[in-house]
């Protein structure tokens, strides 16, 4: 039987709590119990309980959610699923398992000790595997290999029938196909409560990877600079780092505001055989960013082991398994907003233009030094068009992927944070690359491919078109499978499948 | 078996148009001749259609005078209570949310008009609200959320100022019927004690629902006859008698309730008609002595002796109407049909309706309550 927790118990404090501060906005909003999750049985029963009390459930994995949608549940029960974070085989089966309770970090460290194996996404270590799979995932090696969910070949959920009856599925393409392929892309939170994620195979864990950081700071930085960093990016993804060769290498700028200092460009590296024998992509990549004389170099924390190997450009040797775990603390008092981008193409003058205007952008008295937006290097296998039907993540034309984030500790400043991060994104798309009827949104075209549901962000529904943002050609197939697989609703938040 | 009474589609028609031709020189001086303040003694009709309410006064029991007509999102349903009337919005997204809302507006005391005093959201996925009713304290008012398969609670503060959601009660449920994918609940009530009665009509269930600390639990269900769609209840006056009307297939039912323990007892009757279609209208007289109800075809008349069943006497043929309102008075039942108001006198004697007269002519009325 589940653990639990109420209102009356000391640990309710600290378990209601999401991990972004801002949730739940109002205290009237939260939860009354959260129900901790030890087994498939005990999550079934849990989940009956809640049905026939007639309580609305919300499911946390991870807790990473950067909306309300597990928080935000006016009395009733949050299904806690951190504790089931099986990460190998079963007795009985000898594929691969990942529970959804599993943060990223334990499932690499695991399916690389256990079998030298590991999931090509994401990059925070402490996300956990139940809303990140089913929203996609990608991470470090997906340029390699793909997405996470593109390698999914079963789902085990409890859904919840027109009856109220729960029960727990395996769906896979040839069983349950249609919400197989919902849960391979649709996001968390909208068909059922996924237990294990199944894999057939997996990728192998690089040997190594090279890991390389060049800083500019922002006592330094000139317009003409700052465009010819993001234009060299920008231009590199779009073209050369689509060719297979390149597909090993995966970067990010992390285009800081200025009141933080600095501005950085990172790259992780092995060639697509999982070595760093030929660091010749690597070195042809940082050579791009010679003539802006980045001032600093430094290594990504945690580094334990410098390699000793550098070429003509500052790389460091890390082990693979010492990759990817960020840790971090579960519930955060950080406030923060988000906002994502899907590009499929390099950045436009104007955009860098909107990108300095708003980095350099000050707002007395509020703290933009936590302000960032992060450029993820995308496409190569996560663009194979065979997936777009398998999968439900339409984004496989992009070659960049940007994440807005803002974060602030104090209430008061809420109203700013919020502005800043909608003026910025606001303006950015509201130009000639969006038509008219789409200003104001990266809408799927010829210049962008939407928002990444992962990185979800509650202003979009204010567009009534916001699914087609999300999930392109394919909200009509989530329609269907949302009615015929949760015909009652009873998993539900604002961003969820709407029927 | 209902017999048409001594009227026709020319008849009706000729009292229509001379009824509308009253309503049309009005209209022709002008919004403020019509929004004249009605004398004291008025009652008023509230009247919701797609996108608006109407307010009338009803001048000596059977002339409806436009007072007065303000914006709402489809309102559905519409409650009355201590001079505050309650709306729930058939919406399926406020504030870019899934989920409708209900408004609160206050009455003027004298002259009958509307004055918005508050929206409140329900809660999320609580879309297409389809009925509500108020406390007998008027402390909070229940919301059946068709769309949304629940039940919102919401306080009302002393002013008549709708508080935020403080329960909800999701449901589940289906049946076999094509529109009974999941659970629909249809109606709702409460009883002389405060307890809840709802009906579901897409899991053919009745429930009874006790409030409590702002919350509902299930007291006790009921499952009706599978695919009937129980869609409209009312209760007898001795609340001892709850009246069914089931939409999907066409049939009224009459059932025991307790309401010392709030239990629904024992099914006593069911009629069948002969229409069937997704809304079913009942209305009870105050002395509770006739049901009226509607399945869109024509009004029925049913006599209820002391045992409480239901014995059909003449009724009207050839309206449609969607929802039926006997005055608190016992004199008129009020009829909304697809662009009308229609009136029909009681006789005092054997409650009979006569004719029916248009008084008002509305684009998709929907809702009425008098006050």
């Amino acid at each position: 039987m589940a653990i639990l927790v109420t209102r009356d118990d000391v640990r309710f404090e600290n378990l209601r709590r999401a991990r972004n501060g801002r949730w739940p906005a109002d205290p009237a909003d939260g939860i009354s119990r959260v129900a901790l999750c030890l087994s498939p049985e005990d999550t079934e029963e849990a989940l009956q309980r809640v049905i026939n009390a007639g309580q609305r459930p919300t499911i946390r994995s991870g807790g990473h959610c950067y909306e309300d949608f597990y928080a935000n549940n006016p009395k009733g029960t949050l299904i806690d699923m951190s504790m089931m974070d099986h990460v190998g085989d079963l007795p009985h089966d000898a594929r691969y398992r990942v529970s959804a309770g599993a943060t990223l970090a334990k499932a690499y460290q695991d399916l690389y000790k256990l079998y030298n194996l590991t999931l090509p996404g994401g990059t925070c270590g402490s996300v956990g595997a139940g809303g990140h799979i089913t929203g996609g995932g990608y991470g470090f090696v997906s340029r390699l290999y793909g997405t996470t969910a593109d390698w999914v070949t079963g789902v085990d959920i409890l859904t919840v029938d027109s009856k109220g009856k729960v029960a727990l599925r395996t769906c896979t393409a040839k069983q349950d196909g249609d919400l197989f392929r919902a849960c391979r892309g649709a996001g968390g939170g909208n068909f059922g409560v996924i237990i294990d994620y199944i894999f057939d195979k997996l990728p192998p864990a690089p040997q190594e990877v090279m890991v390389s950081n060049m800083i500019f700071p922002w006592a330094e930085m000139t317009e003409e600079k700052f465009t010819k960093i993001v234009d060299a990016f920008g231009g590199y993804f779009a073209a050369r780092g689509q060719d297979p060769d390149t597909w090993g290498l995966f970067a990010v700028i992390e285009a800081n505001h200025r009141e933080s200092g600095f501005v950085r460009v990172s790259a992780q590296f092995c060639n697509p055989d999982g070595t760093c024998k030929d660091t010749k992509v690597l070195d042809e990549f940082l050579a791009l960013f010679d003539a802006c004389k980045p001032s600093a170099v430094s290594p990504a924390p945690p580094v334990s082991r410098p390699a000793a190997g550098f070429g003509p450009h500052m790389m460091t040797r890390v082990p693979w398994a010492e990759t990817g775990a960020a840790g971090g603390t579960r519930h955060g008092s950080t406030r923060a907003k988000y906002k994502s981008t899907c590009m499929k193409k390099n950045f436009t003058a104007r955009e860098i233009r909107l990108f300095y205007k708003h980095l350099t952008r000050t707002m007395p008295g509020v703290d933009l030094s936590h302000t960032v937006v992060e450029v993820d290097s995308y496409g190569g296998a996560m663009n194979r068009k065979e997936m777009l039907e398998e999968t439900v993540a339409f984004q496989r034309s992009s070659v960049m992927k940007l994440q807005f984030q803002t974060y602030w500790t104090d209430p008061a400043e809420d109203e700013a944070h919020l502005t800043w991060i909608r003026e910025f994104y606001k303006e950015l798309y509201s130009s000639p690359e969006v038509d008219a009827a789409h200003q104001g949104t990266p809408f799927p075209g010829e210049s962008y491919e939407g928002c990444y549901i992962n990185w979800c962000d509650q202003d979009m529904i204010e567009y009534a078109y916001w699914p087609e943002l999300y999930y392109g050609p394919n909200y009509k197939f989530l329609q269907q499978v949302k009615k015929k697989y949760d015909p009652n609703n009873v998993f539900h938040h604002a961003m969820s499948i709407r029927a | 078996m209902t017999q048409p009474i001594g009227w026709d589609r020319r008849r009706f028609v000729q009292i229509a148009s001379s009824t509308w031709l009253l309503g049309a020189v009005g209209s022709r001086f002008g919004w403020a001749a019509s929004l004249a303040d009605p004398p004291r003694s008025a009652r008023f009709a509230y009247i919701g259609a797609e996108h608006e309410i109407h307010v009338y006064s009803i001048a000596g029991g059977d002339r409806f005078i436009k007072l007065q007509r303000v914006d709402s999102a489809n309102p559905v349903a519409l409650a009355i209570r201590n001079r505050n009337l309650y709306v729930a919005n058939c919406v399926t997204g406020y504030g870019s949310l899934p989920r409708g809302s209900v408004e609160a507006y206050a009455i003027d005391s004298i002259t009958g008009k509307l004055l918005l005093t508050n929206r409140a959201p329900l809660a999320l996925s609580a879309i297409s609200p389809r009925d509500l009713a108020v406390a007998p304290d008027g402390r909070c008012v229940v919301v059946a959320v068709h769309g949304g398969g629940a039940y919102n609670v919401l306080s009302i503060d002393e002013d008549g100022r709708l508080g935020r959601v403080s329960g909800i009660l999701k449901e589940t449920g289906s049946g076999p019927h094509s529109l009974q994918a999941s659970a629909h609940p249809s109606a709702v009530m409460f009883d002389r004690v405060g307890r809840v009665l709802t009906a579901d009509q897409g899991s053919d269930t009745l429930s009874v629902l006790t409030p409590c600390s702002g919350e509902l639990t299930v007291a006790d269900r009921c499952a009706v006859t599978a695919g009937s769609g129980p869609t409209s209840i009312v209760l007898d006056a001795d609340c001892r008698r709850l009246y069914v009307a089931h939409a999907l297939n066409g049939s009224l039912s009459s059932f025991e309730y307790d309401a010392r323990i709030g239990r629904i007892l024992r099914r006593e009757q069911t009629v069948w008609l002969s229409v069937v279609g997704e809304r079913a209208v009942m209305a009870i007289h105050p002395s509770g002595e006739t049901l009226y109800s509607s399945h869109g075809d024509g009004i029925r008349v049913w006599r209820i002796p002391a045992n409480g069943s239901l014995n059909a006497l003449p009724g009207v043929d050839g309206i449609r109407p969607n929802t039926l309102q006997v005055t608190s008075d016992g004199k008129c039942l009020l009829a909304l049909c697809s662009d009308a108001l229609l009136r029909m006198k009681i006789n005092a004697g054997s409650q009979l309706l006569a004719a029916p007269v248009k008084v008002a002519s509305l684009s998709k009325p929907m809702s009425i309550a008098v006050l």
